[in-house]
Order: structure tokens, then C-alpha cells, then sequence
């Protein structure tokens, strides 16, 4: 009896131990293998780190058609298969985006993945010990520039969005104007352009001799663009904006003449997205540098049509109208397909289709993305051999070449013509006509010139969809022109492209035109956790 | 492609309601507010069918005469239905298919077929027809009632053989299915659940057997 109540009290004071007391210190996680922002940037390597992880979510973010550009397809350069499973690439295309088109909303997640990492940078790295100041100026530099890059695709994609200034992510976001969006970037850049070098010194920020991580001529290039496009729609802010994109790509075009940047033009056209240059391309001022045995791209197939030897995705081919207008020259010679092979071995014009027809899609075939299957050699359209699925070509979000074209625009907008706009924007149309035709002269109206220039870059990046910072799909909605191309895709004429053969767009566009058609709608899974994103 | 909402069961649908073809021969589905269109929104899903069967039913009869006897056991499950992926990629072009490969949706595809009202899949050639998973196109009734074993046993007793009870038995099992399900097979799915990515369907078994009791 004794020893029976002696163990019930024991089993008793054991239970309500183990139920009533409360948690004490030794079950706090203290979860040593992940990164939460309270303890990181304790040591002098954590910096290093966070920056490596933001560079990776960056190359990550751009590796694949899926990931990013696909609402480029908007654009007169380029278009898409009429029907196989393109659908996602087609609704950009037909100027009719569904809220479930099922890439798209990677289009927006990526975005908002390279904020958070760059948001965890900049609001955490200054506590870093034991490094200099600067090296944390130059983190976080960095961190804001891919901040307002970020929410540049975005508000240039869907216009009002929620902006997140901290790693968390906030379903309950307002959307934020698109004027407040764009001072945003305007202030991050402004921090960018401060706090990042003229050029790195030491690897992994410079490999090749080549700027990897962003240099100080790549913010200041990407803000002539940024104030371009408040220039143009919807803010409309005109001449004055102009003027300050002038300002800037001037900027860049004088420190690279007098050498404080090591950037210049490549001489030939075909280099340009060539193997041969692809690390060290002294034109890029800003690339996005891949590896195939680490973190690839998977761009080589994009391009190809299915019915190509080299069997590619067909995702994306050129449009006819464009083709046509495109000037002759090493630089057309570059961009598209001189000849395509198609199943039969044989190399074709690209308009070649059998008696009666067979050809699901006859256009033009963009060749800046395809690679060798050995990832080093050159690529050669008239070898039969397969194309890689995943490449290492260098991602190239800015040229020097496009802040010429910029400078030449933003100056003839802004009323002017001067000597050093038609001189630059003659070194970008000397070298794609492959000798010295200075076709552009200060005779020309201001008007004239910037229009040259518009088609110049148009031109430059034709068909560079996914990875260019400034496709034509961009240039088009800045300027307004997307629904001119609209108009002219729904009625869709017969283009002569060779004597007395006519070829049209495979894809059809129907509709009325509605200002709606400028953005993407909001994804709609997104739409479902934050029930504030509605127009 | 499914939902999980309170009124109703695990396993709903969500889902475009496919509502036939336009007259170029694009998949039309029925909007929220009843009418048709080639370009549903996220806000046109409906929740439709379920992954579980509503019931489930067994039969199992052991019939013995003499030394013979047989076993037959039958089940089923119906009222449920399962999204078809499997037929949805094989007819729809997408990526992992690339091609149309089901012989249904390429000769009684739009572009084949002489009289439309025939069609039983959309036109591939018609820019604006738009393909989903997530419709009622390829959502299908499962109910099916399968013969899951039959045995036939035959045995010959000691006094014949004089040392050994002799059982000598052939069986069959998933003999055969009754089923509207144009899937491999009803009772099983991949991913998901009730979402058929085309599962490896149960085999056809048989088994012959000796039994010796000494």
C-alpha cells in the first residue's frame, strides 16, 4: 500500500513535469545550418556569400524563356508557333494574356525572388564585422541596382504592383503607383551609381578582364533607359526626361572614351554573340555570365523551328515584316539564319515550303542564341548536328552598342541633333553595314534621328528577347507602338519576301485594342493570396 | 487542378468547363456568368467532380461441388472520376508529347474530319484554340467494376492417391474491367490524387498451384 502511493506520486510529479512546465531555453532552435537574417553577416565571409546567393538568384531568374521575357513576344521582331504547346508564348503574342497563362507567373515570381535576396542585403549587410566600409557600400550598391532592375521589368510588365522592402513577403501589399515605382528605382539606382566601382579588380567580381558584377557604367546605361521610359508611356514625362537619359548614356559613351571604362565595339558584327566573345565581349556592360557545368541557360533550342534538322523547340521565330525591313549587312547576316536545314538535310531560304505546302510555320529563324553542341565551338548553321539543350552563352542585358542608339534617340527627342549623337550612331550602322556609309548625317531633323535610332537598337537586339534589358517589345511600349503593330497583325498582309513568293504571320491576331493590352494581367495564383492586385 | 474548400470533399476539381468547339474549331468554355468564350480566366474555374468514389462494392462467392470449387471475386468503385492527363497530353501537343499521338484526337480531331459536329477534339492548326489540363474535357467518369480473381481449385483426396491429398488450382486475377474510363485504368493514378499521369496499371496475374498434404 505504502509503496503503491509512493510510485503513483512519483508518476504523478514525472506527468505533470512533463505537461505543465514551460519550455525552457535548451528547446529554442537554434538552427545552425540555415541563414536567418538576425545571425548572418556575422563574419567577414557572410557578405561574400550573400552577394554570391543574390548573383545566383539573378542568373537563375533570367536562365530560360519561362523565366523571364516571354511578355517580349509583344514586340514586332519576334513571334511564335501557332499552335504545338506554345500557348503561353502565343498569348503574348496575340496581344491577349490570360490571367493563367502558365508561364507568366514565373515571369513575377522571379522578379520578386531577386528583391528578396537584394532586400536582405541591403537592409542587413552593414553590420557585417571586420570588413572596410566601402566593401559594404559596394554590396549594398549592388543589391539596390538589382532591386530597381527588378521592379522595372515589373512595372513595365504590369504597371501598378506591390513593392516589398523587406526579405518578407507581404500579402496584403497595396499596389503602388506606377510614378512611385519608378522613384524607387530612380533613388536605388541613384545608391547604385554611387557605391559601385568604375571596374572590379579582383575575381570573382571581374573574370576575363570583364566587369561580372555590376560596375558603375551599368547603372548609369540603365538609367539613361529608365528615364527614357518615363519619358515615353504612360508617364509621358517628355523632353525633359529625355534630356536626362541623354545625360547619362553621354555619361558612359565619354568615361569609355577617355578610358575610365575598358568597354568598346566589338569590330564585327558576328562577334558580337559569338562563342569566340561570349566571356570576354568588351561591348557587354552588363551580362549575365553562365556555365554550363554550373548554372546553365537554356536557350540554345529556343529558336530553332521544329522542323529543323537540328531539331530545335520552335518557341520563337522572327516576324516577316521586320525581316524585311531589317537593312542588308553582316549584322542581318549574324542575326538570322543565312539558310536553314530542314529535315531533309538540305539547306533552304528560310520562305522555302513544299508543293502544296507542308510548313507549319515559315519565318524568319533567329541564330544569336544557338550554340555548338560542345559548348565551345563556334556555332555553324550548316552542320546537321543537334544543338545543346542548355547553354553558356553570356547573357547580354547591355551593350555599349545600345547606349550609343540611346544617346543618338534620347537627344533627337529631346529636339537635337549634334554631332556626337550621329557619330556614335553611325559606329553602330558602320559596323552592321560592314564598311564605313556614315548614313546618318546632322542634316537630319531631330525627329529623324531619333527615329533612326529607334530602329538602330530595334535592329541591334532584334529577337534578343529574354535577356536583354531593352527588347523592341519595350522600345514599342515606351514609344506607344504596340498598338500599331496590333492593327497591323489583324490584318496581316501577304509580304513579298523574294520575287513572287508572299508569306504572312502564322499567328493570327483578332480583337479590339484596349490600353489593357499594354500589361500583363495579374497572375492569377498570385490574385488568390493577395486579393489587392486587381486593376 | 484541384481545390480544397469547406462544403466540399477532398479531392474537388477545379476546373475550365470545356463547353465543346467554336466554328474554327477552338475548345470554348463556359464563363461565370454562363456565357462561352476561347479565353477562360482564372475566375471561370469550376469546382466538379471528386477523386473519391462515392461508394465502393465487393462480391465475393466461393462456389463447391464435390471436390471442385471456384472463387470468384468481383469489386468496384463508382461515382468519382479521375483527370485524364494522360489523354490530355497525348492529344493536346504539349511539351512532353510534342505531337498529337492519340489516334482518336488526330482522326476525330476538328482538322480531320469532314462533318465538324463529329470533331471530338479541338483544330490544332486554329491559333486561337486554347489547351488546359484542368478542364472538363479530360475529366472522366472512373466508376468501374472489375473481376479481381477467379480461382478454380479441383481437389483429389488421399483415398485415390493412397499417400497425399493432391490440390491442384488455377487462378486469374484482374481478369477484366467494366469501365467508361479511356484510361489505362480506373483504380489507380499517379501524383495527385486522382490525377492520371498515366500510372502503370494494375497487371493481369495468373497462378497455378499444387498443394501435397501428406
Amino acid at each position: 500500500m505504502h509503496d503503491n502511493m509512493k510510485y503513483k506520486t512519483l508518476i504523478f510529479t514525472l506527468l505533470s513535469t512533463a505537461l505543465f512546465s514551460s519550455c525552457v531555453d535548451f528547446l529554442d532552435e537554434d538552427a545552425k545550418g540555415k541563414l536567418p537574417s538576425d545571425e548572418f553577416f556575422s563574419s567577414k565571409n557572410d557578405l561574400a556569400a550573400s552577394l554570391n546567393s543574390l548573383y545566383s538568384v539573378v542568373a537563375t531568374s533570367q536562365y530560360a524563356n519561362h523565366y523571364i521575357g516571354t511578355n517580349f513576344l509583344s514586340g514586332d521582331d519576334i513571334s511564335t508557333h501557332p499552335a504545338s504547346n506554345k500557348q503561353p508564348l502565343r498569348e503574348h503574342d496575340q496581344y491577349s494574356v490570360t490571367d493563367n497563362n502558365s508561364w507568366m507567373v514565373n515571369l513575377w515570381e522571379q522578379r520578386y525572388k531577386v528583391i528578396k535576396a537584394a532586400n536582405f542585403i541591403i537592409n542587413n549587410a552593414s553590420r557585417t564585422p571586420d570588413v572596410s566600409k566601402a566593401e559594404i557600400t559596394e554590396a549594398i550598391a549592388q543589391a539596390h541596382f538589382w532591386r530597381a532592375y527588378s521592379y522595372f521589368y515589373l512595372v513595365t510588365t504590369w504597371g501598378e504592383v506591390p513593392v516589398m522592402l523587406d526579405e518578407k513577403i507581404d500579402y496584403n501589399a497595396p499596389l503602388e503607383s506606377v510614378e512611385d515605382i519608378y522613384t524607387l528605382i530612380l533613388s536605388d539606382l541613384k545608391i547604385a551609381e554611387e557605391g559601385c566601382p568604375d571596374n572590379y579588380t579582383k575575381a570573382p567580381q571581374v573574370l576575363n578582364g570583364m566587369n561580372v558584377a555590376v560596375s558603375r557604367g551599368a547603372v548609369k546605361a540603365t538609367m539613361a533607359y529608365v528615364y527614357m521610359c518615363m519619358a515615353g508611356w504612360p508617364l509621358n514625362k517628355g523632353v525633359e526626361y529625355y534630356d536626362l537619359a541623354a545625360k547619362k548614356a553621354e555619361e558612359v559613351i565619354d568615361l569609355t572614351e577617355n578610358k575610365t571604362y575598358y568597354y568598346r565595339l566589338l569590330d564585327n558584327y558576328a562577334d558580337v554573340y559569338s562563342q569566340a566573345y561570349t566571356q570576354k565581349n568588351p561591348e557587354i556592360i552588363l551580362g549575365i555570365y553562365y556555365n554550363r557545368d554550373r548554372t546553365s541557360q537554356m536557350m540554345p533550342l529556343t529558336d530553332f523551328l521544329l522542323d529543323m534538322k537540328q531539331s530545335g523547340w520552335g518557341d520563337t521565330n522572327g516576324e516577316i515584316k521586320f525581316w524585311k525591313e531589317f537593312p542588308e549587312g553582316p549584322r542581318k547576316e549574324a542575326t538570322y539564319f543565312p539558310k536553314i536545314m530542314l529535315a531533309d538535310g538540305e539547306l533552304h531560304d528560310w520562305w522555302y515550303d513544299t508543293e502544296p505546302a507542308s510548313r507549319e510555320v515559315v519565318a524568319p529563324v533567329f541564330m544569336k542564341s544557338a550554340e555548338a553542341a560542345d559548348g565551345v565551338s563556334e556555332f555553324d548553321y550548316t552542320s546537321p548536328s543537334p544543338g545543346p539543350q542548355y547553354g553558356q552563352k553570356t547573357g547580354q542585358v547591355i551593350r555599349l552598342a545600345e547606349v550609343y542608339c540611346w544617346y543618338a534617340e534620347a537627344t533627337g527627342r529631346a529636339g537635337r541633333v549634334t554631332e556626337k549623337a550621329v557619330d556614335v550612331l553611325n559606329r553602330v550602322r558602320n559596323r552592321a553595314d560592314g564598311t564605313t556609309t556614315n548614313l546618318y548625317t546632322t542634316a537630319m531633323s531631330a525627329e529623324e534621328l531619333a527615329e533612326a535610332a529607334y530602329n538602330e537598337h530595334g535592329w541591334e537586339i532584334a529577337g534578343y528577347y529574354w535577356c536583354g534589358f531593352a527588347s523592341r517589345s519595350r522600345d514599342m511600349f515606351r514609344m506607344y507602338r504596340l498598338k500599331e503593330h496590333f492593327e497591323y497583325r489583324k490584318e496581316n498582309p501577304m509580304i513579298e519576301v523574294a520575287p513572287g513568293i508572299m508569306r504572312n504571320e502564322a499567328v493570327k491576331v483578332t480583337g479590339t485594342w484596349d490600353d489593357s493590352k499594354m500589361y500583363c494581367p495579374y497572375p492569377n495564383t498570385d490574385v488568390v493570396l493577395n486579393p489587392g492586385l486587381k486593376r | 487542378m484541384q481545390i480544397m474548400k469547406p462544403g466540399y470533399p477532398l479531392g474537388s476539381f477545379y476546373v475550365y468547363d470545356w463547353a465543346g468547339f467554336d466554328e474554327h474549331g477552338a475548345n470554348l468554355y463556359r464563363k461565370a456568368d454562363g456565357s462561352l468564350t476561347t479565353a477562360p480566366t482564372a475566375a471561370d474555374r469550376i469546382i466538379r467532380g471528386c477523386a473519391s468514389p462515392k461508394w465502393m462494392a465487393g462480391w465475393n462467392n466461393t462456389i463447391i461441388w464435390r471436390n471442385l470449387s471456384v472463387n470468384i471475386f468481383f469489386n468496384g468503385a463508382f461515382d468519382y472520376d479521375r483527370l485524364n492527363i494522360s489523354r490530355f497530353t497525348t492529344a493536346s501537343m504539349s511539351g512532353v508529347s510534342r505531337f498529337i499521338t492519340l489516334r482518336d484526337a488526330y482522326f476525330r480531331g476538328w482538322d480531320y474530319v469532314d462533318d465538324k459536329s463529329q470533331a471530338l477534339y479541338p483544330s490544332v492548326t486554329n491559333t486561337d484554340n486554347k489547351s488546359y489540363a484542368n478542364s472538363t474535357l479530360w475529366l472522366e467518369d472512373a466508376s468501374f467494376i472489375k473481376l479481381k480473381n477467379i480461382s478454380i481449385a479441383y481437389t483429389i483426396p488421399r483415398h485415390l492417391t493412397r499417400v497425399v491429398d493432391i490440390q491442384i488450382s488455377v487462378s486469374a486475377q484482374d481478369v477484366f474491367t467494366l469501365s467508361k474510363y479511356k484510361g489505362m485504368d480506373p483504380e489507380v493514378y499517379s501524383s495527385y490524387d486522382g490525377i492520371d499521369y498515366g500510372a502503370y496499371p494494375v497487371p493481369r496475374t495468373y497462378t497455378v498451384g499444387l498443394k501435397l498434404t501428406f
